[in-house]
């Protein structure tokens, strides 16, 4: 078997073994990027040893719900692009004040880290009581690690000037408390977070909502499931309300544009007007 | 799209000022499709895109996801992602650095190579030292990479985008 075929088989091999695993189907996933994700997740730089290391992946549930994190929901920074959180704060937050209460929707949270940033954000400027965040993943694997708020130790207290640039207001290490190399969040900063299994490419619309951040998790989907993606979120945003994406991400190639107008504040974020 | 169409540029931060200088130089009739990632320290508000856009008679697009790949455009990869050529558009990603660089020019000349094969022309440039207009030139393509002098890649540009228009049905 040549290189290429061999290359081609193992991937197959493991993209069955995660649709089997997480019953999530890829096909509509941007390609490239999937397999580049899946041959880092193997751990390996080609696929020449592969085939041993996905026959582990069949007999180990806890390699495989690893493996499965890795290529579905990449661990993110949790505070990635300050300028965002920022612009969210000085520039969004005002308008969303507004509204009476608001209703979050963070598409993709992965294992957790910008839902648990989004309440920490939320708590610092005083309007947590009134907003409750709900953050959805297809992945239960990565779900389980968000419910958790537990991350490693030395990544997360990297993440200080971050924070700061961040505009945040306290001490970053009082949101967290180190245990054994790990660092455990605040049980409280859980308290307005909904973490809820929900699959973008075959669900519903499940609520109405006045924010809605959607951060680079487009970029991993290929044309027809943005599209899809999309939609979901338009379906689900309320009149005003506003629509967070990466700053790689626009609204430009699609179909809804029309009903948004971009928020100046020198991040991806739209405004719905009809 | 074929592999003629399109250059790939990987630039060390500091060797910009050349690259700006390089760039500025191409006529408004250079048909190549340009796509470059700059590498190296730099700040996240340390904009390429911009830099280049001063000078250029060419268009400068800061790329986003699904772009499609146009004659005559230059790309450049927004600060923390990689950029993917797709065959006729790019795509970004965010996978965790690559050798501690958000923005790998190995991801984009692996996936350029993937798109159009061998022949995809690829330009790294890097700085010798403290000066930022000496630099150290590397071209490749299907007959292998080899150092090339600092006239002579405005000149294989500008004969490969001949040859891109010539080529054209």
């Amino acid at each position: 078997m040549t290189a290429t075929r061999e290359a081609d088989t193992t991937l197959q091999s493991a993209l069955e073994l995660l649709a089997s695993s997480t019953g999530i189907d890829t096909s509509r996933y941007a390609r490239l990027a999937l397999e580049r994700r899946i041959r880092r997740a193997l751990g390996l730089s080609g696929f020449t040893r592969a085939e041993n290391v996905l026959e582990r992946l069949k007999s180990d549930d806890a390699e495989r719900e690893r493996f499965a994190r890795e290529v579905l929901a990449p661990p993110m920074p949790m505070w990635r692009r300050p300028s965002f959180f920022r612009a969210l704060r000085s520039v969004c937050l005002p308008l969303l004040r507004t509204f009476p209460s608001l209703n979050v929707w963070l598409v993709g949270c992965g294992t957790g880290e910008q839902a648990y940033a989004l309440s920490i954000l939320f708590r610092e400027e005083g309007i947590a009581a009134r907003t409750r965040i709900y953050a959805t993943d297809p992945c239960a694997a990565a779900l389980s690690k968000a419910r958790e708020g537990v991350f490693d130790l030395t990544t997360l207290a990297d993440e200080e000037p971050a924070y700061r640039e961040s505009g945040g207001k306290l001490h970053w290490s009082e949101y967290f408390v180190p245990i054994e190399g790990d660092a455990v969040l605040r049980p409280d900063l859980r308290d307005n977070i909904v973490f809820a299994e929900h699959n973008w490419a075959t669900d519903a619309s499940f609520n109405e909502f006045q924010l809605v951040v959607c951060r680079d998790l487009l970029i991993r989907f290929g044309r027809a499931l943005q599209e899809r993606a999309f939609s979901l979120i338009d379906d689900s945003l309320c009149r005003s309300g506003l629509l967070c994406l990466g700053h790689g991400e626009s609204l430009r190639l699609h179909a809804m544009r029309e009903r948004y107008e971009p928020v100046p504040c020198g991040e991806r974020v739209y405004r719905r007007t009809s | 799209m074929r592999a003629g169409d399109v250059v790939l540029v990987g630039v060390e931060s500091r060797a910009r000022p050349w690259l700006a200088k390089l760039v500025s130089e191409l006529p408004i009739d250079f048909v190549l499709s340009m796509i470059i990632v700059e590498h190296g320290p730099r700040s996240r508000d340390d904009d390429l895109a911009s830099a280049l856009s001063a000078k250029s008679k060419l268009p400068i697009v800061r790329v986003t996801d699904k772009d499609p790949i146009v004659p005559g455009f230059v790309y450049v990869a927004p600060y923390e992602y990689h950029v993917l050529v797709d065959r006729g558009s790019l795509a970004l990603a965010i996978d965790p650095p690559v050798f501690g660089e958000h923005l790998s020019v190995d991801v984009l000349f692996e996936t350029g190579t993937l798109s159009y094969g061998d022949d995809v022309p690829k330009l790294s440039v890097s700085p010798k030292g403290d000066d930022p207009d000496d630099v150290e030139l590397l071209w490749g393509d299907a007959a292998g990479d080899r150092r090339i002098a600092l006239s002579e890649a405005r000149d294989l540009l500008l004969t490969k985008s001949r040859e891109a228009r010539e080529a054209r049905p």
